[in-house]
Parts: C-alpha cells; sequence; structure tokens
C-alpha cells in the first residue's frame, strides 16, 4: 500500500470560515460550457459571414438554384441580363404586374420571337416566358420540356380561357373538349385525321402486290401472268433501283414502303431532296420525303399520248408530268405535227405563197392541218384518260393563242382540254402537332398504317373497282390517338411473357408545341 | 428508532434540530429501503447522545433514488401541469400548419407545379418562418433583459418551442419540399434543420433528465461548484480524520493531531440533511475526543482511496468508490476491522463518497441537458447571418 499523503491542516473550524470558504461570485467566473459557447457562437457567426462573403464572389453556384441550360450558359455570370431587380420573374408571386411581366419578357424577347399560341386567347391569363421555361434546371435542362399542367390550366375548361372569333390561321377547328391528359378518354381525337382531303386516285393495296396486280392475293397475282408488271419492263436505271439484288429482270415487281416513301437519312449523299427537310423545320427523318410522280412513278407510268401498248415507251413522246392545259396542247399539237411530217412530206413540197394566210392554205395544207386535228383529239381523249387513271379532272377552254396551228379557229380546238387541279395530299398530316418518325423507325410501317397494307385492304371498293383496290383518297390510312396510347401511356403491368404496355413519354409537349404549336408546317419557327 | 422528523446529521451546536411536520406520504414512500447501505447513528431509546457511535444499521430514512418524488410532474417542459397551455398550442400550431399546407397544396394543384419561394403561398410560408426564426432569436436577448419584464419567461420558453416547430412546415413549404438549388439556401435550409434539431434533442432531454436529476441527486447544487465542494469535503474530512485517527507511523512527520491544537472539544465539519427528498448541506459539530485506537486502516483508506477520490471524482483507478455497491461494501468491511467507535468517522466518509458520487453524475446530466446548446445557439446566430443575406438575394434576384 502507497503511503498516504501528507495530511492537510483545514483552513478553518468555525462556521464562519467555513462559510467564507465558499465561492460566493462563482457565477462571475464562466464555466467551461459558457465559455465553448462563445467560441462557438463567434465561431458560427464567423462561418456564416465567410459563407455569405464566398457567395458574393461565386454567385451563380450560392445564390442561384441551379446552373442555367446550355443554351444560355453564356450568361451565367450576368444575372441581371434576365433578372430585372427586385422585380419578379414568375407570373405565380403576389407582386407580379403587367409592368414586371413585361420587363422580365422583354429581356428573353430579345433573342427569342414567338407568336402568340392562339388568336382567342386572352392575354391577361398569358403567363410570363418564365412561369413556363423554368430555368437553372442543369446544363442539359430543356426549357420546352414545360409540366401538363401549364397546358392544362387552361385547356382543362378551355371554353372559359378565350375568346369566341377564332381565326383561320389556328388551324384546324378546336373543340372545347376538356384535355387533361393524354389518353383515349381526356384527350379528343386527332382532328386532323378526320377526313382525307387528297383528290389523288391511289391504291396502296395494288401497288404493293405483287406485281402491282388487282388480285387480292400474290397467288392469285401469279395465276394471271399476263397482268404481272416485272422489272424488265422498266427502264434500266429504274430496273437498278427496284429489282432486288439477285432479282431477274423477269421476276414480277415487289413495291416496298420505302420504294416511294423516303427519308432523309436513308438517302444517298449529295441528294438535294435533303434540303427540304431541312427548310420544312423538322428534325432529319421525321417526315418522308414529299413523293414526286419523277421519282416515284414515272418508272412504271411512262404518260404515253397513244396506246402504244406496255413497251417501253418513247421518251419524246411522253407527256411531262404536271403540265398545264395550254403547255399540253402545244405539246401534243408539236407531236401531232411531227408525226404528220415524218408520214406525209407533201405539204413540205408546196411553193411557199407569198403572203401565206390562215385560210389561204393549199388543198394540201388543208389536209395536214385535218390530220394534226385528228391525232391531237386523239392523243387528248388517250391523255385525259392517262390521267384519270390518278388524278380527278377539271374542264378547261383554252384560246386560239399559243397554239401551233396559226388558222387554228375551229371551236372544238378550244373546248375539250382539262387541266389536273392540285392532288391537295398533306404533307404533314398531323397539323396541330409534331410526329417524328425516327424514333418510330423500329415499327412496321403497319403498325401505324396498316389500312395501306394490301393484306388488310378490304374497305369498301368502289364501283368500278376490283376488289382489293380501294381508293386511297377516300380514307385515311394513319392510325389515331387509339393507337399512340398503346405506348405513349404510363407504364402499364403486364403478364409475364407479354409486351409491357405504355412507359414512352405522354406529356404535352411530347406532341404539341405553343408558341406555332403547328411548328413543323412553317418556316422560321421559334426554338 | 429514529425520529421520524430527525436527520442523520441532527446535530447542531450540541441541541436537535426542532421538529419538522411531515407529510404522511413522504413517510410512507421513504420506507422503501434504499439500494445502499447507509452508515447511521443509532441511539439508545430514541435520546440523542452526541458521540457515542455504537454500530452501523442499515438506512431507512432518506428518499430512496431512482423513485419518483415530490414535485416531479412539475420538471416537464411539455406536459404536467402546463397541459392544457401546451394543448392549447399543440391546436394552434396544428391549425396554422393545416391551414398553410392546405394553400401550399392548392396552389401546387392549380399551377401544377410544386410552388417555390417565390409563389404566393411560398413567399407568405417564407415570411411567417423569417418572423418565427427572428422571434426565436429574440429569446437570446430577452434573458439578458429579463428586467423588463416582457412576460413570462415561461410563456418565452413555450412560444419558443411551439413556434419553432411551426416554423418547420412553413420553411419546407417554402423551400419547395427541399428542392432547392444554391449553395447559399442549401446552407441556409441545413442550418435550419440542424437547429430545429437540436432543439428537439434538447426539448426531449428536458422532458425527463430535470426529474432524472431531481431523483438521482437529491444533493444536487451548482454545476459550477461541484468540485469546489468536494474540495472543502475532502478539507472537512482530512481534520476529522487527523484527529480521530492514529498516526501512521510508515509516514515520516505526520502531524495529522496538531490539525486542531487550539485544543478544542468540537470540529465543526460539513454534515448533511436529507428532508423531503432534498439533501442539504449543513454544518455539524463534532465532538473531537483523542485518537481511537485501532482506526490505522482508516486512515490509510481515506488518504488512499477516499481523498483522491473526493478531489478528482471518477476516472482511472477510482473506479471502486465510485460504485455505490462497491462503496458499500468497501466501508462495511473497513467498519468490520474497525473499532466501534469509529462508525461515526466511516459514515462520514461514505456520505462523502456519496455526495461525490451525486456530483459526478449531476456533471454527466448537467452535460447532456446544457450540450445540445452548443449546437443550438451558434448555430443559430450562422442561421441569422444567413437568412440576413437570403432575404435581399432572394428579393433582387426574385
Amino acid at each position: 500500500m502507497p503511503p498516504p499523503p501528507q495530511f492537510t491542516p483545514p483552513e478553518g473550524s468555525t462556521s464562519r470560515e467555513q462559510v467564507a470558504r465558499i465561492d460566493r461570485a462563482y457565477f462571475h467566473t464562466p464555466n467551461g460550457f459558457a465559455v465553448a459557447r462563445r467560441w462557438l457562437i463567434l465561431l458560427a457567426f464567423l462561418l456564416g459571414v465567410g459563407w455569405c462573403a464566398w457567395g458574393a464572389w461565386d454567385q451563380p453556384r450560392h445564390h442561384a438554384p441551379g446552373a442555367v441550360a446550355h443554351v444560355h450558359a453564356a450568361w451565367e455570370h450576368d444575372c441581371e441580363a434576365c433578372h430585372q431587380p427586385l422585380s419578379p420573374i414568375r407570373n405565380n408571386t403576389w407582386l407580379t404586374t403587367p409592368l414586371t411581366r413585361q420587363a422580365s419578357d422583354a429581356a428573353c424577347e430579345a433573342c427569342h420571337r414567338v407568336a402568340i399560341h392562339d388568336s382567342r386567347q386572352i392575354a391577361a391569363e398569358v403567363g410570363s416566358c418564365a412561369s413556363c421555361h423554368t430555368d437553372h434546371q442543369g446544363r442539359s435542362a430543356d426549357l420546352t420540356r414545360v409540366s401538363d399542367q401549364t397546358c392544362t390550366a387552361c385547356h382543362a375548361q378551355i371554353a372559359r380561357h378565350r375568346s369566341s372569333v377564332q381565326s383561320p390561321a389556328d388551324g384546324p377547328a378546336s373543340s372545347d373538349v376538356p384535355i387533361t391528359r393524354f389518353d383515349n378518354e381526356h384527350h379528343p381525337a386527332f382532328a386532323s385525321l378526320t377526313e382525307d382531303p387528297g383528290r389523288l386516285k391511289f391504291s396502296h393495296g395494288r401497288h404493293m402486290r405483287l406485281g402491282l396486280t388487282f388480285g387480292p392475293t400474290a397467288s392469285s397475282a401469279r395465276s394471271a401472268d399476263a397482268t404481272l408488271w416485272t422489272y424488265g419492263q422498266m427502264a434500266a436505271g429504274d430496273q437498278a433501283r427496284y429489282r432486288p439484288e439477285g432479282g431477274s429482270p423477269s421476276d414480277p415487281v415487289q413495291l416496298a414502303c420505302s420504294s416511294c416513301h423516303e427519308f432523309a437519312p436513308s438517302l444517298a449523299d449529295g441528294d438535294l431532296r435533303v434540303i427540304s427537310a431541312f427548310v420544312a423545320g423538322a428534325p432529319p427523318g421525321a417526315y418522308p420525303l414529299p413523293v414526286t410522280f419523277e421519282n416515284h412513278c414515272a418508272a412504271c407510268h411512262a404518260l404515253p399520248t397513244s396506246g402504244r401498248g406496255p413497251g417501253a415507251p418513247d421518251a419524246s413522246a411522253a407527256v411531262p408530268h404536271g403540265i398545264d392545259p395550254a403547255g399540253l396542247r402545244q405539246f401534243l399539237e408539236g407531236l401531232a405535227l411531227r408525226e404528220s411530217l415524218a408520214a406525209d412530206g407533201a405539204v413540205l413540197r408546196e411553193p411557199l405563197p407569198p403572203r401565206p394566210l390562215p385560210a389561204s392554205a393549199g388543198a394540201e395544207g388543208r389536209a395536214l392541218r385535218g390530220l394534226v386535228e385528228q391525232r391531237v383529239a386523239g392523243s387528248r381523249t388517250f391523255v385525259r384518260g392517262t390521267c384519270q387513271k390518278c388524278h380527278e379532272l377539271e374542264e378547261a377552254t383554252l384560246s386560239a393563242t399559243g397554239s401551233l396551228l396559226p388558222a387554228a379557229t375551229d371551236a372544238a380546238m378550244e373546248a375539250g382540254w382539262f387541266r389536273v387541279p392540285p392532288t391537295q395530299v398533306p404533307g404533314v398530316w398531323l397539323g396541330k402537332a409534331r410526329f417524328n418518325h425516327q424514333p418510330h423507325r423500329s415499327f412496321s410501317c403497319q403498325r401505324c398504317h396498316a389500312a395501306a397494307d394490301p393484306a388488310s385492304a378490304t374497305g369498301t371498293v368502289p364501283v368500278g373497282l376490283p376488289e382489293g383496290g380501294p381508293l386511297d383518297h377516300q380514307m385515311v390510312m394513319i392510325a389515331g390517338r387509339e393507337s399512340c396510347v398503346v405506348c405513349h401511356a404510363p407504364t402499364q403491368p403486364a403478364p409475364h411473357g407479354e409486351p409491357i404496355r405504355g412507359g414512352a413519354r405522354f406529356d404535352c409537349v411530347e406532341c404539341h408545341g405553343y408558341h406555332n404549336s403547328n411548328s413543323h408546317l412553317f418556316f422560321g419557327q421559334a426554338p | 428508532m429514529f425520529p421520524e422528523n430527525h436527520s442523520r446529521s441532527q446535530i447542531y451546536k450540541g441541541q436537535p434540530y426542532p421538529a419538522i411536520p411531515f407529510h404522511r406520504a413522504d413517510r410512507a414512500r421513504w420506507s422503501t429501503p434504499s439500494c445502499f447501505t447507509r452508515l447511521l447513528l443509532a441511539r439508545e431509546g430514541g435520546e440523542s447522545k452526541v458521540g457515542r457511535l455504537v454500530g452501523i444499521v442499515p438506512a431507512d430514512a432518506g428518499p430512496p433514488r431512482g423513485e419518483p418524488s415530490r414535485g416531479a410532474e412539475v420538471l416537464v417542459i411539455i406536459g404536467g401541469k402546463t397541459w392544457p397551455q401546451d394543448l392549447r398550442w399543440i391546436l394552434a400550431i396544428s391549425a396554422s400548419a393545416v391551414a398553410a399546407a392546405g394553400c401550399y397544396g392548392w396552389e401546387w394543384w392549380a399551377e401544377g407545379l410544386l410552388p417555390g419561394g417565390s409563389s404566393r403561398t411560398g413567399l407568405a410560408c417564407g415570411v411567417a418562418g423569417g418572423l418565427i426564426i427572428l422571434f426565436e432569436l429574440l429569446l437570446w436577448p430577452r434573458k439578458r433583459v429579463r428586467s423588463w419584464r416582457l412576460g413570462s419567461a415561461q410563456t418565452w420558453l413555450r412560444a419558443h418551442i411551439w413556434l419553432g416547430l411551426l416554423a418547420v412546415p412553413l420553411v419546407l413549404m417554402h423551400a419547395r419540399l427541399l428542392l432547392i438549388g444554391g449553395w447559399l439556401n442549401l446552407a441556409l435550409m441545413a442550418t435550419f434543420l440542424i437547429v430545429i434539431a437540436s432543439g428537439v434533442w434538447g426539448l426531449c432531454l428536458q422532458q425527463f433528465l430535470p426529474t432524472m436529476l431531481l431523483e438521482q441527486v437529491p444533493a444536487e447544487t451548482i454545476y459550477e461548484q461541484i468540485d469546489h465542494v468536494a474540495r472543502q469535503r475532502c478539507r472537512d474530512l482530512e481534520k476529522l480524520v487527523g484527529a480521530l485517527c492514529v498516526g501512521d507511523p510508515q509516514t515520516p512527520h505526520d502531524h495529522s493531531h496538531e490539525a486542531d491544537d487550539d485544543g478544542a472539544e468540537y470540529a465543526v465539519v460539513t454534515g448533511f440533511r436529507a428532508l423531503t427528498g432534498i439533501q442539504g448541506k449543513v454544518l455539524e459539530t463534532i465532538p473531537v475526543y483523542s485518537p481511537i485506537p485501532g482506526t490505522l486502516p482508516i486512515r490509510r483508506c481515506f488518504f488512499s482511496e477516499v481523498r483522491p477520490y473526493l478531489l478528482d471524482g471518477k476516472g482511472p483507478g477510482r473506479e471502486g468508490l465510485a460504485s455505490a455497491a462497491a462503496a458499500a461494501k468497501r466501508f462495511a468491511a473497513l467498519g468490520a476491522e474497525s473499532p466501534p467507535e469509529a462508525a461515526l468517522l466511516i459514515e462520514h466518509l461514505a456520505q462523502a463518497c456519496d455526495q461525490r458520487r451525486q456530483g459526478d453524475l449531476q456533471m454527466r446530466i448537467h452535460r447532456w441537458l446544457h450540450g445540445w446548446l452548443l449546437v443550438h445557439v451558434p448555430l443559430s446566430v450562422s442561421l441569422a447571418v444567413l437568412l440576413a443575406v437570403h432575404i435581399p438575394v432572394a428579393l433582387w434576384y426574385w
């Protein structure tokens, strides 16, 4: 055991002495807690001040709720470029006034010039730019990807949020159906797909069949060999284009959707048709390039002037496509005159009169005129029949001016001509929405255009046409809303082994735009 | 047995204390034996007889620690006698929070976007939350100017607690349900949440620690004076040991007997008195005679074990007396090897160790009871600074 320490004498023995030993002013001496608290308070104050000082030096990261979108990255450090001091930039604040909204929008409109959404919109209900396009969501944020609520705020009760006067520029007449989301119950059917405005008589069903026959099935088409259209009947250049690799010229022609509906990304380098896609304002591949006669029809439809059989026509004798009635008359007159002169050159041996008058032609001349007129009339009838196969014709009356026959005074020559009105086939069918074929390229064309499939071409057959060849301008061959909601809907559970339904985006801006809502139809659209 | 109106240290200037009215409920409560053995001075025939140490008996008086004591129900911040007031506060802040949440939800539904701090509801919540935070901060200067009579401290504390809790949903709605950005806002929100969390933690501690302190530390003293009182008590015991115990021949120059060389027959030392659950310190006069033969073990025990423990409390090498059970065994063994006349001295040693043990427990409870303030108060200052910057910046870049 260690020795005990030395005994310490007590300091006092009386009660007075003991009371005096108590430190009655102990509270004047801070304890450890109080000292620590004071130092920590000082430290916390300095930390707060330091943090704020750091924020003043690095404002974007401290004061902005997030990085601005990449399109605004140049103004990351210039808050006043968009924010007016002490002026709300959004619409849903207590202090938002028309002046504050105008001030904030002016900063946006310095770069972005946009059109109004609808001529019937109520100006007081239109929010500021930043009310819908919320920035500071990060560099990769899409400022045009606004929430559905910004649309349904009005479209849920659209009748209350628009005036009664509609402008033709608003596109297809929209209904007062409330729209709250995209599905079969809360979104109306696509107004652009209610009817086909086209006037082109065309049968996808026939053109998609083997050999381009009228038979309903390929087997029946093969049984009628006489009607089969083979690759050998095409020009050499067209054969190389349409005939599959390893195919024979005697094989019947089999067209595919892509034979006529070409997309810009699939075109060869240097094809100037790509330019049209950019001009249309749509991303490459969003829509097929326009179907033209020269590129997609002329291989089989040579537009002959007379019935010479299905052999390869004389290119010089083919009627140019798209020609107007006067031009057609000149073309047919020139063709008939050349052929008549080639057949009987007697008129060329007649001496020229001193003053050639229209009525003073000789007997040979009158005979030639009659021959030409006869040939022109025949060719016109033939060409009319050819044009009528695809086009609806309108009668046209021509004056004698421009005729190659100087003595053409016969009234019969003035009448009987025709013109082909515009086909009015929409280049873009969805007038109030956007559609992009490119993301949908993994699906078969028949999934959305089933009516164009010959196997499903069971529509009403017009009188005079064989079964299986309905005219396409009598029906819309684009699937509507019901086809879209299969994928563009919330993910729905599916039994094992079955494909999952839904999952694709179905918000409003997935298909619709606000400024220039028919954005793919206009040039110079706003971003 | 021991008179119920007398404490263990009943001698004051050689006379018994006057009888103190004693509640029956307390007597019934105190009838339960204590968890540790107490050394008491038995009395013959109920009469006080100064200086006659006749043995060691278990304690049957004094409040057993660990059981509810009188007045415990008032030592809670929420509940107890103030529950009606708390209920009114709860109803008021609940109604306010529900109303604010309703407005927020309605604006969320109407706008389709989660309302931010600049929205109508968000701004209203932000202003209300900011004013609440300002009021919360005013509690600090309010404590500095108690003489201004700006409402009772209890009212201020209750408003501080309930309004602080109301600020949580308001600030969350102002902060777009935490979907915020910007380092200033993030720091502000983090600081706010930590301050709130530390305050709630402190509130929870305040709910039961004061009661625990009252029950477990009947000899509670001023926190800052614990060590001072222990040192003073140690000096008293040094005096007693020096006067009553024989010197240690192994220790050269042991002049402990010279401590009371004034020739007085009594020594004034610190005694303890327990009443209604509270232990108090009194001055006790102990008769001093000549050293008691056979008390050398007591002397050695004091200097080797008791004194270090009294001066420094629980620590490495001093765990023996830090445990109540171990200390009881130690002093029982010491009493067995000491003459019966030394029982009073051993009792004082045991009492002193018990007081020191309570002091250690009080310090631990005190640290828990006030430690959260080391987080709560400094971060409140940071919160004030960040808020002072957040408001003008938010309004400028609205």
